[in-house]
């Protein structure tokens, strides 16, 4: 169908009716967050920790690559995927994962379509995804990703256990805020994700299970001090 | 939609007639509803952001056509592709065509109620594609040959034994019942199908015209898989699923999370902006968006233009104490329970207007919509349409009619009320009829109709009591 053909059927059907309300476009907002900081970050915590994300506090990024080296250590095998070292809060990650004897597995999906294919099996052997955020939400608990060059998808996602780094200064209070102050972010890139937790379901019978397609684990570091 | 073979009241005796299908349906959508009420009474605010998202659908759908020429125009300068569909044959023609242009082989579909509205997998599997339904719930329902129960929870109807015995049968898995065993299996059995699929085709929870973003909304997370990892992600999105800004976006998504499972957010709320970018990592090379009129520019200019302002949570379901009773089968289509039965007859025709009388019009669903539709008022100018329409049942014409020559001929009238008083009199039970003759007997299982009074109005007027 054509789309000025299609416009034109909807415009008719509107016609001259008013529908309830049309007229008043709201401007009240709701009330804006004063909180400080450190209420901020706990509240986070705090509703973060009720959908079952993992919360682990760094005072700094040597501390928050202990961390994240304790947490690879529990893994089956060495194997992980993440964002660009530059798109991360811990400085050479890459290296310094390196010399401790982790394998980091190339994340750039080939456009070519066998080729896609194949990297995407490659990927799926890895067991850790690492990345940055580019904003975290108080009152949801939720973390906020762009997927712009540097900051794939899949590291988010394939593997069976997220790791994700966040700075405290990427706090803001409600996703309204975040919006508000960071308009750009609906534009940036091809995909804003808001996650709030591990993957679950309750399809069956209402009971709750994690990890049904994406990460069963969602582990956010939050590091204090950021030198950047 | 094709029309069904049995009645309405056919399948109603039917969902009745199994005990363990109806409980498992109450059950679960008695904790739903349970979820929400809990989510919304900590949510700040609540009937302030409610009013909110009834202006912000109200607006969308009063301009409803400014909003989709903006959202197509951004959608193409990002580099998607949009198509304009009249009707289901007009969709399903145009995604078999990419499908065939691009040799997809494998499609990997989100849950998409629209998806099952115009059989779009039917179609699909007709020109020899395999599509694999990635929701948990759907996955179920596809290996079971089976349909959606719940908008929001395809198997509600199930138990933990149902799921365990398709399992075993058709993925020859040994038998668990236990939800956690059942769902590693899902994974593992899944994995495979995403990262292989040629296509993902998703439905679209909102559209956002400002910026010409989708929004899927998802727990698994397999609406992200399937529009990032196979080469070409289709989304199917009806015409009214738009909201103007971001900001609107962000209104709507903490209404629908906290309405249909009471959670504050969805696991994933995944905002996509046109396909794959240069230099990025990641994601879709094409993307297709088809926006879907199928019957919805007619609902829009009629007095129900009201039903579009929904977003799908499924609480009115959860609410219906009907629902609760018949389950979702019943109803016969894609969309059951309140909405459904508003929804139904406009869309798929004169088959499913029995649907709008199956309420006591008990206001509990318009109690928890979180747009705040006048659901109870809805079903009954349906109701009242069909009369109009002259498409009410023969019974009920015939009575209504043998009513009002009676009522207008005063030695009728007097004559009927004389004949009642003496049925009255044999019949009744201290004033109470406790059975009732043929198919009103289904009504009084549970209830007595009040009997004549000994003397009518008019008989006192005529003659008072003297004390």
């Amino acid at each position: 169908m054509k789309r000025a053909h299609f416009l034109q059927k909807v415009s008719s059907a509107i016609g001259n009716r008013t529908l309830p309300e049309q007229d008043e476009t709201s401007t009240r907002q709701n009330a804006p967050s004063t909180a400080d900081l450190q209420t901020l970050i706990n509240k986070f915590i705090e509703e973060a920790n009720a959908v079952k994300a993992e919360t682990h506090i760094a005072s700094d990024d040597d501390v928050a690559l202990e961390t994240v080296k304790q947490l690879l250590n529990n893994q089956t095998n060495n194997k992980y995927m993440s964002w660009n070292d530059s798109c991360l809060p811990i400085k050479n990650l890459g290296q310094r994962l390196d010399s401790a004897d982790y394998l980091r597995y190339q994340s750039i999906v080939p456009r070519d379509t066998t080729e896609r294919t194949r990297a995407h099996i490659k990927l799926a052997e890895v067991s850790v995804g690492i990345t940055g955020c580019n904003a975290a939400l108080a009152d949801t608990g939720s973390i906020v990703l762009e997927s712009k060059p540097g900051q794939g998808r899949l590291s988010s996602l394939l593997p069976a256990i997220h790791i994700a780094l966040l700075t405290t200064d990427q706090i803001y209070p409600t996703m309204e805020n975040y919006i508000k102050s960071q308009p750009e972010a609906g534009y940036n890139s091809s995909n804003l994700i808001v996650i709030t937790g591990p993957s679950r379901t309750a399809d069956i019978t209402q009971t709750l299970t994690l990890g049904v397609h994406g990460p069963g684990k969602l582990h956010i570091i939050i590091i204090d001090k950021v030198d950047r | 939609m094709a029309v069904t073979e049995l009645s309405f009241y056919d399948r109603i005796s039917d969902a009745l007639a199994k005990p363990e299908g109806q409980l498992a349906i109450a059950a679960g959508a008695r904790a739903k509803y349970d979820n929400r009420a809990r989510a919304m009474s900590e949510f700040p605010n609540m009937e302030f952001t409610r009013d909110r998202a009834r202006r912000i659908r109200a607006q969308t759908l009063s301009q409803l056509d400014k909003f989709l020429a903006e959202f197509a125009d951004n959608v193409e300068a990002l580099g998607g592709h949009i198509f304009w569909a009249k009707d289901a044959q007009e969709c399903n023609q145009y995604i078999n065509e990419i499908a065939r242009a691009k040799n997809v082989q494998l499609v990997a579909k989100a849950k998409s109620m629209l998806t099952e509205e115009i059989f779009l997998n039917k179609s699909l599997e007709d020109s020899g594609i395999d599509v694999v339904e990635t929701d948990l719930g759907e996955f179920i329902v596809q290996l079971n040959n089976d349909k959606p129960s719940h908008i929001i929870a395809p198997i509600l109807h199930m138990t933990r034994e149902d799921v365990g015995n398709v399992f075993k049968e058709k993925l020859n898995v040994p038998f668990s019942d236990d939800p956690a065993t059942l769902n590693a299996i899902a994974r593992a059995h899944m994995r495979e199908i995403f990262l292989k699929a040629d296509m993902g085709i998703s439905g679209v929870n909102f559209g956002v015209s400002e910026s010409g973003a989708i929004c899927l909304v998802t727990n698994e997370g397999n609406g992200r898989l399937i529009s990032t990892a196979p080469r070409i992600h289709v989304a199917v999105m009806g015409m009214e699923r738009l909201v103007p800004t971001l900001a609107d976006l962000s209104i709507m998504l903490q209404l629908l999370a906290r309405s249909a499972t009471g959670q504050k957010l969805s696991v994933y709320s995944n905002i996509l902006c046109g396909p794959r970018r240069k230099n990025e990592y990641d994601g879709p090379e094409e993307l297709h968006i088809v926006i879907l009129d199928n019957g919805r520019s007619k609902i829009l200019g009629s007095t129900l233009s009201e039903i579009l302002y929904c977003i799908r949570c499924g609480a009115c379901l959860n609410a219906c104490p009907v629902f609760h009773s018949i389950g979702g089968h019943a109803y016969g289509s894609v969309y059951p329970g309140p909405v459904g039965s508003v929804l139904s007859p406009l869309l798929f025709g004169e088959p499913w207007n029995p649907l709008p009388h199956a309420s006591s019009l008990c206001g509990a669903c318009k109690e928890v919509c979180p747009v705040d539709i006048d659901l109870p008022g809805l079903l009954l100018k349906s109701r009242s349409q069909q009369i109009l329409e002259g498409k009410s049942p023969l019974w009920m014409r015939l009575s209504q009619w043998i009513y009002a020559i009676t009522s207008c001929n005063p030695i009728l009238f007097r004559l009927a009320l004389r004949s009642g008083q003496v049925v009255s009199r044999i019949l009744a039970n201290d004033g109470w009829f406790t059975t009732l003759p043929g198919p009103l007997q289904g009504w009084s299982i549970h209830r007595d109709f009040p009997a004549l009074a000994k003397k009518s109005f008019r008989q006192l007027w005529d003659k008072p009591s003297q004390d």
